[in-house]
């Protein structure tokens, strides 16, 4: 994945996932209206038996429909909820070979086809938009901007404060080998500075093809003599899920700490790893 | 070591528990000497404040001897006789050089668990939930003090420790609701709660010169601590007059200039409003039952200041914001700075200004605590203070 493109495309992502999942909202809607409006007609149109019961199941499918499209308008992102629908559709139909119209039933089929592959591709696009958006977040520290962009910069340490990464090893000037621990297992990748003002910012990028990340951190005084605003900005594939907003917060918390306290702060319940009552732990494990 | 722990709700047993050990160089264990029962502990005990775990020690009000430094404790050495003040504080962040030391920046490493349910999160404090950190309690035979080099108090010869545990918190904090009170001169201030924290604020208001000070509960033999010992100057038992009426009685129409609410979420009342506040705090839908806190702010004078003191968990229904706003009214509030409060009330006690040994009416073991949760719970036996000793 090229990052570079991922980070000036989420709007336009965004927007195309937008446009598709809102068509389909207004197809759920027109279809929706046919079922509960004029089930027999449609019955005979999609070659369904004409039972007693058939018209009651079509409303009831419509009304399942309208409730998505209503959905989708309320929230794009709520796309994913037509490929239940699509799912008891297709059983349905299925179900109605016993003895309906065939001729007239696999076309059906075919539509339904069609329809759910738009729902797949509309419910990874609204995925993807959510994942494209940077993680960002920020936090005043009671030093100055030079002091924070030195500890910032001295990558070897980054550790300390940045829960999940085993250890960052500098290369020369520009690039940096960084290992990380994640819930799928050891990451390891090389990074490299891509811009960078010395006591105002750093920016950088991973230079290995399977771990795309980009990040940028700037450090500016703070209004009122209050020392530091430091703002962090993330981009990472989403698979990772390394670099949520959470845990980025969490560093700049940490990182808070170190430069304001001179070191990570723990409680009795934190001081291990899991959960744990707020009374000593056993053997002092240190997190 | 022995330990007060919350089961659950209405729960807490004496359990044995590891040893505290040093775990930031700033820290410092300390051997507990006494420690005290809070109207906060009585939240936890009856369940209205989240983020409570099986196990976690209770207590926040301790003092004791300094046992181990951390190497980065400079100020404290072994031996050292501290009282230790219930927020835990780094001295160092924005916050914390602003004087607000129980909105510490540093101290709470849960804060993202706080910010989730307030916004933004508050120093960490001992013995009082998750959300504000996971730190174990005081009410047990040792406790690891992080930031020993800000907090801790040290205690000249001389002092008992019942003369100085209430540094902690409760006398600060009465001190506190009164100062925020801005009182001055021919000032009438109201308290609601004569318990412990009213108290200490009636005795504060009267150091800091109110012409007159109104108590309300009802308990009447917390009333009369608050006439006899304390030095308010009327009391009102709500069981027994009409508040509104009583106040305007005794302030010419005008409403008292400060009202300060030492009663907090889990306050008594009769009639509707208390049933609906009550049902909903049982149901889980609220956290706060604000009987107290309406009833300060429709009575407060014009333009004058309502200091809450009483604690406050989650969100708050029916809120007198019309009454709040259209008569220009302040409210002060917050968990207590102690940090900032203790070296000058303990130059009040050593002057002989206050006596804070008037509140306790029962002394007991550490391994009594149990029994004394219910007591104080119950208002049996007269009580007003439980102090433990380890
Ligand atoms: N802000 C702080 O830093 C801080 C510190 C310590 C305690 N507190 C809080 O202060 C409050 C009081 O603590 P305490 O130890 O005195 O507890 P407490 O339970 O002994 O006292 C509360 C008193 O309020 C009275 N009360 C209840 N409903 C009332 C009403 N509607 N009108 C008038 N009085 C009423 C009760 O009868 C009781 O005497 C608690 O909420 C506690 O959590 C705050
Ligand atoms: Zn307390
Ligand atoms: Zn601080």
């Amino acid at each position: 994945m090229d990052i570079q493109t991922q980070t000036e495309g989420p709007e336009i992502a965004d927007d195309r996932a937008q446009r598709l999942a809102k068509g389909l909202g207004v197809f759920s809607l027109g279809l929706g209206l046919a079922e509960v409006a004029a089930p027999r007609a449609l019955a005979r149109l999609i070659g369904v038996d004409q039972s007693a019961a058939t018209p009651w199941i079509l409303r009831a499918l419509g009304a399942r429909e309208i409730g998505h499209g209503l959905g989708i308008f309320a929230r794009p992102k709520s796309v994913w909820t037509r490929l239940i629908g699509d799912a008891i559709d297709v059983a349905y139909v299925a179900w109605a070979f016993r003895d309906g119209k065939r001729s007239r039933l696999w076309p059906t089929m075919g539509a339904l086809a069609a329809v759910g592959a738009l729902d797949v591709l509309a419910t990874l696009a609204a995925k993807r938009s959510e994942f494209s958006k940077p993680v960002t977040s920020s936090m005043t520290i009671n030093r100055s901007p030079e002091e924070c962009y030195a500890r910032w910069r001295n990558f070897s340490q980054l550790p300390q404060f940045m829960r999940y990464l085993e250890s960052v090893t500098e290369l020369d000037e520009r690039r940096s080998h960084w290992v990380a621990k994640s819930p799928i297992g050891v990451l390891e990748w090389d990074a490299e500075i891509t811009a960078e003002l010395p006591g105002r910012s750093i920016a950088w990028q991973s230079v290995s093809p399977h771990m795309p990340l980009r990040g940028r951190v700037t450090f500016e005084a703070a209004p009122g003599g209050r020392g530091t605003e430091i703002c962090v900005e993330m981009q990472t594939a989403p698979f990772a899920k390394l670099f949520t907003r959470a845990e980025v917060n969490g560093d700049l918390r940490r990182f808070k700490q170190v430069l304001e306290t001179g070191e990570v702060v723990v409680s009795d319940a934190t001081s291990v790893p899991g959960l744990h009552p707020a009374q000593p732990a056993p053997q002092g494990v240190r997190r | 070591m022995r330990a007060n722990c919350w089961m659950g709700k209405k729960d807490v047993r004496v359990e044995t528990v590891p040893d505290p050990k040093i775990l930031n160089s700033r820290d410092a264990i300390v051997k507990i000497s006494s420690t005290a029962i809070c109207g906060s502990d009585l939240h936890l005990f009856n369940g209205f404040i989240p983020t409570m775990e099986k196990g976690d020690i209770m207590g926040h009000e301790f003092m004791g001897e300094v046992m181990e430094v951390g190497r980065d404790v400079k100020n404290l050495k072994v031996g050292d006789r501290v009282v230790v003040p219930f927020p835990i504080a780094c001295g160092a962040c924005g916050s914390c050089l602003a004087g607000l030391y129980s909105c510490c920046e540093n101290s709470n490493p849960n804060a993202w668990l706080a910010e989730k349910m307030m916004g933004h999160s508050p120093s960490g404090v001992f013995g009082y939930s998750h959300m504000l950190g996971g730190f174990a309690g005081g009410q047990a035979e040792y406790a690891r003090v992080p930031f020993a080099d800000v907090g801790p108090l040290k205690i000249p010869n001389g002092l008992t420790d019942e003369q100085v545990l209430f540094l902690s918190d409760i006398f600060p904090t009465g001190y506190m609701g009164a100062e925020m009170c801005d009182i001055k001169p021919g000032q009438v201030v109201a308290v609601w709660g004569a318990g412990p924290v009213g108290q200490f604020a009636i005795a504060s208001a009267k150091m800091l010169g109110a012409e007159r000070i109104i108590a309300i509960d009802r308990f009447p033999y917390r009333l009369n601590m608050a006439l006899e010992k304390a030095g308010a100057t009327d009391i009102l038992n709500y069981e027994e007059v009409s508040v509104r009426e009583a106040l305007l009685e005794l302030t010419g129409g005008r409403g008292p200039d400060a009202c300060i609410d030492a009663v907090g979420m889990e306050a008594h009342g009769h009639g509707i409003p208390y049933a609906y506040d009550r049902a909903k705090q049982m149901a889980r839908i609220d956290f706060d039952r604000t009987v107290a806190l309406r009833e300060a702010i429709l009575n407060c004078k014009n333009g004058g200041v309502v200091s809450v003191i009483g604690v406050y968990g989650g969100f708050v229904d029916k809120f007198p914001m019309g009454s709040f706003m259209n008569r220009s009214l302040t409210m002060r509030t917050g968990q207590c700075h102690v940090h900032r409060y203790m070296q000058p009330l303990l130059e009040r006690i050593m002057n002989g200004d206050l006596d804070p040994t008037f509140i306790i009416t029962h002394r007991m073991q550490l391994g009594d605590a149990p029994k004394g949760y219910d007591t104080f719970l119950a208002k049996e036996e007269s009580c007003m203070k439980v102090v433990l000793k380890a």
